[in-house]
């Protein structure tokens, strides 16, 4: 803001000096700025909803966390490889020796996954499901206090393999260094400069070994959910894999691991990467060591962090355990999110109510009026799909496509709740 | 004319300052309530932090050569280390108002997890007035490594030229430079237990971590992190700065010690948040309420006051941005219910103004996430 200020304020000094055509120039630009700023100003929307749990658990208020067995075997790769188009091992690839496209369980390795992935599985349920914890040791001497009815008490538990290699080694990389005189023309030193480039790449040059660091690893778990009176399946079995891949030094090109198993493990897999520090939060965080020292500490900003240094090996564990375990407790408990919600412009005090996230609200004012309009029923049903309350939310969805049978918003909304 | 378009960009210049000045947001400091519900419990006494794994390596890297050397470290170290973590989460806990820690030993000197669910479960413990007991496990790995950057620069040569009718000499060298760098990286995960002793339950389990990694010398590809870094270590980064050592210092790597001590102190006062009501700052839109002196007092922080002159004000005159000024400072001290119905009010008198309907969306969302938010502030 003050940087636009004092921008304008320039314009303002440049605007007595220059002549009355380019003053008016000026007077728009100033006009723009200032529709610029009653935009600006209004407050930013973002939705908060609550979403059901991916499977529907019934009458269960108790788990119990079981053993996860570590099994050995090759876990799959992602999906998109194994379906896609696997032109294994084209030529083009810089693949780095061994190569490695296949990932086999290892059972040393997994010993460590098995507990971490226990204890974020805990983490997640404790803090976001409706669900009581009545044994978390993963063994079966665990809690013998009140048990409450078996019937009410699910165990949780599964068959983890996991796969890790973390290669330390060095590779050849092509130097080729060049003198450039800074007198010669434009046209010249592009030459030389791509001159160069292509040198080093087919491998002129002086060949010096550079190191680099690759981490790959893999995690796949099943998880069967029963029910501890009869053993039946309270959920069927899932299995949910994750995988994780990435190089530190080396030329950035090569790798272990083929193109494009790599490439559907970055798309797929690492989205969530710690890339999103910024300059400006940087500079908030110092400021919260004084106002809040304790949110200071508790979220870490006392700790230093370097992207260049290689993550350790229990990083990984912990982080593919979570990734695992979130994704698991989000197919059995409902949860919480920002998401985009198509807001129709149907009666205005409802759809702001939906605009500042107070979907009950919303849903009692709809109710209490006499008569909805298609868009009025669409939004009722967005509330309550909010809230979290999807087979109502459907009822709504369906009556508002009654009235607007051609309507594409009603129909994708109706087709989203189906399932 | 030239006046008069003149008049004209002071009149939107003014109207940009009016803008820039009338859409302010305040930080508010607002009570935000404990994630875990710890009502009833006060009295609590810390258990073992059992060892899932620790492991301290050292590493070098000469022309592509790794080399590992792992520090081994015999069962008294490694308890000593998981002693000093537990240290850490005591001292924090011991610092929260909400609770009082019971110093026994009772509940530490218990094997691991199994052995004090049990002991909890037939309640074989002597120690009296304890509500719950507070146990862990803990992962940690540190790796310090000592390598080589490789990397081409262009080097500049300059020479001015003699005279007149010679070129002088500017060239540019590539070179391959090798840069060496010293770094350091640790992870602690922490899984912290909250186990009631009657009735017997486990109240609450987190599992938390976090990583330390520091990097000296090499060559930087991140200039844009390490201008932020040299503009933000002008600040001072914490209050403690009379503990200022060489430890602190960004030319020195930490020892394994102090990365611990600062990983535990991380992770404890996470857990401290998760189970106690605290402080959160945020930075919500305050109304322009015709009663001039609240926008101030919210500012500064002053919220009862503000409250007590808001109360005042709009009892004789509800004006609805008053009255969200109020739900606001409810808000601000943790009264959900009173903020819900003064935002409540408020937009009824207004039903489309979308700032009333953000304040009522909050409260919403915050009793939508903490279902048992009610009882919680009112215990405590």
């Amino acid at each position: 803001m003050k940087l636009i200020s004092f921008q304008m304020i320039r314009f303002f000094n440049f605007a007595m000096r220059e002549d009355i055509e380019t003053t008016y120039i000026r007077t728009s630009v100033l006009l723009s700025i200032c529709v610029f700023l009653l935009t600006g100003c209004a407050p930013k929307v973002s939705f908060q909803i609550e979403r059901p749990a991916a499977q529907r658990v019934e009458n269960i208020n108790y788990i119990e966390i079981g053993k996860f067995k570590i099994v050995s075997g090759q876990i799959k790769l992602p999906s998109s490889v194994e379906s896609g188009s696997t032109q294994s091992f084209s030529s083009t690839d810089k693949l780095l020796k061994p190569t490695i496209s296949k990932f086999n369980s290892n059972k040393e390795q997994a010993s460590q996954i098995a507990d971490l992935l226990r204890a974020a599985l805990v983490h997640n349920l404790s803090l976001h499901s409706p669900y009581q914890l009545i044994n978390t040791t993963g063994k079966e001497t665990g809690f013998s206090g009140v048990l409450p009815d078996a019937a009410e008490v699910a165990i949780l538990q599964g068959k983890v393999k996991y796969f890790e290699r973390i290669i330390e080694s060095e590779e050849a990389l092509s130097y080729f260094t060049n003198i450039k005189n800074k007198g010669a023309t434009l046209e010249q030193s592009l030459l030389a400069s791509a001159v160069s480039m292509g040198a080093e790449s087919s491998g002129a040059g002086f060949l010096i070994p550079t190191p680099y660091v690759e981490q790959l690893a893999a995690l796949e778990v099943e998880f069967t959910l029963i029910n501890k009176s009869d053993g039946s399946d309270v959920v069927p079995p899932q299995i949910i894999r994750t995988y994780y891949v990435r190089k530190w030094g080396g030329a950035p090109e090569t790798s272990h691991l083929p193109r494009n198993i790599k490439t559907a493990i970055i798309e797929g897999f690492e989205q969530d990467e710690d890339n999103s520090e910024s300059f400006l939060s940087r500079i908030d965080r110092a400021g919260l060591s004084f106002t809040n020292p304790t949110e200071y500490f508790a979220r870490g900003f006392n700790l230093k962090q370097n992207v260049q240094v290689p993550q350790t090996s229990l990083d990984l564990k912990i982080k593919l355990g979570r990734q695992v375990a979130q994704t698991y407790v989000k197919q059995i408990s409902p949860f919480h999110e920002t998401a985009d919600l198509l807001v129709q412009d149907g009666n205005t005090v409802a759809s702001t109510l939906i605009r500042g996230n107070a979907y009950q609200e919303a849903v009692a004012y709809l109710q209490g009026l006499e008569e909805l309009t298609a868009k009025d029923e669409y939004n009722l049903g967005l509330a309550f799909e909010a809230s979290g309350e999807i087979p109502q939310a459907r009822n709504h969805y369906e009556l508002a496509l009654k009235r607007e049978t051609s309507n594409q918003d009603f129909k994708d909304a109706v087709k989203r709740t189906r399932n | 004319m030239n006046n008069y378009i003149f008049n004209h960009t002071l009149y939107i210049l003014l109207i940009g300052a009016f803008l820039l000045t009338s859409c302010a947001k305040a930080t508010l400091t607002v009570r935000s309530p404990a994630e875990i519900n710890t009502r009833d419990i006060r009295n609590i006494a810390v258990g073992k932090f059992e060892i899932g794994q620790i492991s301290l390596k050292y590493k070098t890297e000469r022309n592509g050569i790794w080399q590992t050397h792992p520090v081994l470290l015999n069962e008294a170290q490694q308890k000593s280390i998981s002693r000093s973590v537990r240290a850490r989460v005591i001292n924090l806990l011991t610092a929260t108002p909400y609770f009082k820690v019971v110093f026994s030993d009772e509940f530490e000197k218990l094997e691991n997890d199994t052995a004090l669910q049990q002991l909890v479960s037939v309640r074989g413990y002597k120690t009296q007035n304890v509500d719950a007991v507070i146990s862990g496990k803990l992962w940690l790995e540190i790796e310090r490594t000592d390598g080589v950057d490789l990397s081409k620069e262009g080097l500049e040569y300059f020479r001015p030229p003699r005279s007149r009718r010679s070129l002088g000499l500017n060239l540019t060298v590539d070179q391959v430079v090798w840069w060496p760098y010293k770094s350091t990286r640790g992870t602690l995960g922490l899984e912290i237990k909250m186990t009631r002793l009657v009735p017997a339950e486990v109240v609450a389990t987190t599992f938390e971590t976090r990583t330390y990694s520091q990097r000296i010398g090499g060559r930087s590809t991140e200039s844009f992190q390490q201008i932020a870094e040299s503009l933000t270590s002008v600040l001072p980064t914490s209050k403690t700065t009379e503990t200022e050592s060489i430890e602190k210092s960004a030319d020195v790597l930490p020892s394994f010690e102090q990365i611990i001590a600062d990983l535990a102190l991380s992770i404890a006062s996470g857990f401290v948040r998760r189970v106690a009501v605290t402080d959160k700052t945020v930075s919500y839109p305050i109304a322009d309420g015709k009663f001039p002196n609240s926008k101030i007092l919210i500012e500064a922080g002053a919220y009862d006051l503000a409250i007590e002159q808001l109360q005042q004000a709009t009892a004789e005159n509800p004006d609805p941005n008053d009255l969200y000024n109020l739900g606001l400072c409810f808000e601000a001290v943790g009264d959900y219910g009173l903020a819900q119905t003064s935002y409540r009010e408020a937009w009824s008198a207004e039903p489309e103004n979308l700032l009333f309907a953000q304040g009522m969306g909050r409260i919403e969302r915050l009793q939508r996430e903490n279902p048992q938010l009610l009882r919680q502030l009112e215990s405590r």
